[in-house]
């Protein structure tokens, strides 16, 4: 259910009553909403995609790459002042 | 001769095979000088993410980088007349509006307004302190009002025959300045911290997708020491992080043309966007299916039966699927969940249709404020 002052869904969409298949998309909602869900999603999937095993096979290669993430983790922890991608959530209308 | 020389490539490798830096026209984007009032009697009061984005947008409006001469925007605040505005205020020293700037026109009421008891003294018919404020910055033609006032922030949704004032809210105005920003090739990670492009959305993309992290390591090693399948992963590893990245600026280029002036050429390039986005999209199920498909040393006779879509002619199994059923059950259960499966068959519908019958068609829409759809 969408609500009065909120015509978009949370990914942007709107159906139009002239035909099942028209449907209106907001660009910007609908991108970050996307964004939102594939980050996890690709998250998911590599952490399930189990490449530890993988390069377990050889252990020598594991530890060294183990080092390597390691250390980039530690590198890589940079905080943005910003968020991303954009929460929208006040989207009215004028004429509502 | 410094730039025809850099620009034919073969002809200016160092000796240490380096394409040279020098020799190119070093031509700046400016950067656009947005001018910003922030609504100081109200945003003293701001909590949470709001009072976060405030104190962002006092740095930033503070803020000079380097071989830059100025803040990254014009900055002024609305004058105190609360003892908490006085209070949040004071210690930050920003300017406020200059009486002498101010139009003959509005000058009565803002003298009358700066009364703390304006509110009380005032005729109903009499603008009020806020309203004052948004006039005036309004006729010294400043760009974004910041405020949390709801009786402001309607003024740029009502239409006005003086024309609409540009307001948001102090979380708005972050993501509204930190847009206009990237489009005008500026990246802050922080805000006395920028990096190129590149670097930004692989930051981005490090921070908003751990396993990432984990797993290029091990993919480069892998590649390195020549593991089964690991010559695939690599490239797959490669073009899932160049989909996502392209994403997130198609979606970055999408949010700053949302508030610009909704134009046929501003809707036609969201559009182009956007089909991009979707192919995009699609194009990342595409890697980790393949991925998967190599991480597991699968056969499958088909190409097209690498696929996340769950969804096939009937009586046909997903074989990728049947085959993780297999290697990896909980991949293969994660991808059959329902609502996994919805989420993903959203972004397919529009890609078939971009990639085999017509491309996205839209229209802009202009209420005379910055929402635009």
């Amino acid at each position: 259910m969408t609500p009065e002052n909120m015509p978009f869904t949370e990914w942007g969409l709107m159906n139009l009553s002239d035909g099942p298949d028209k449907i209106l998309l907001e660009p910007y909602r609908f991108t970050c909403t996307a964004l939102r869900f594939l980050f996890p999603f690709v998250s998911d999937v590599l952490r399930l995609l189990n490449f530890p095993r993988w390069i377990g096979a050889r252990p020598a290669l594991k530890e060294a790459a183990d080092t390597t993430i390691a250390f980039a983790q530690s590198q890589n922890n940079i905080e943005f002042d910003v968020s991303y991608p954009q929460l929208l959530e006040r989207l009215s209308l004028p004429w509502e | 001769m410094g730039v025809y020389m850099a620009i034919n490539i073969r002809e200016t490798i160092d000796t240490r095979g380096l394409i040279p830096v020098f020799g190119y026209p070093q031509l700046r984007a400016e950067l656009p000088r947005v001018r910003v009032t922030l609504h100081t009697d109200n945003l003293a009061q701001a909590q949470g993410e709001d009072a976060l984005a405030r104190d962002w947008l006092v740095a930033m409006g503070k803020h000079v980088g380097i071989r830059e001469t100025r803040p990254t925007f014009d900055l002024l605040v609305t004058p105190a007349r609360s003892s908490q505005g006085t209070a949040w205020s004071s210690p930050h020293a920003l300017a406020t509006y200059d009486v002498e700037h101010i139009p003959i026109s509005l000058q009565r009421f803002y003298g009358l307004s700066l009364n703390p008891n304006w509110e009380e003294m005032r005729d109903p018919n009499e603008p009020s302190a806020p309203l004052v404020d948004a006039k005036i910055h309004q006729a010294l033609e400043r760009h974004l009002f910041v405020t949390l006032d709801q009786s402001v922030l309607n003024l740029a949704l009502n239409p006005r025959p003086e024309g609409n004032v540009f307001v948001l809210t102090p979380h708005e105005a972050q993501h509204y300045i930190d847009l206009c920003l990237k489009a005008h090739e500026k990246y802050h990670i922080r805000t006395n911290y920028t990096a190129n492009r590149s670097v930004y959305y692989w930051q981005r993309l490090w921070n908003l997708v751990p396993a990432f992290q984990a797993a290029w390591p091990y993919t480069v090693y892998g590649a390195a020491d020549s593991l089964p399948g690991s010559a695939p992963i690599m490239d797959f590893m490669q073009a899932l992080y160049a989909r996502l990245i392209g994403q997130m600026q198609a979606c970055d280029r999408i949010g700053w043309l949302r508030y610009g002036i909704p134009t046929s050429d501003a809707r036609d390039e969201m559009l182009n966007q956007l089909n991009y986005f979707f192919m995009l999209a699609t194009g990342v199920f595409d890697s980790l299916a393949w991925l998967a498909y190599h991480r597991f040393g699968f056969r499958i006779s088909s190409p097209q039966g690498v696929t996340l879509r769950a969804e096939r002619r009937s009586g046909r199994e997903n074989p990728l699927f049947r085959q993780l059923d297999t290697a990896a059950p909980d991949l293969a259960s994660f991808f059959r969940d329902r609502q996994q499966q919805e989420r993903i068959g959203l972004f397919y519908a529009p890609r078939d249709a971009i990639q085999h019958r017509l491309v996205l068609t839209g229209a802009h829409f202009n209420s005379g404020q910055v929402i635009s759809l």
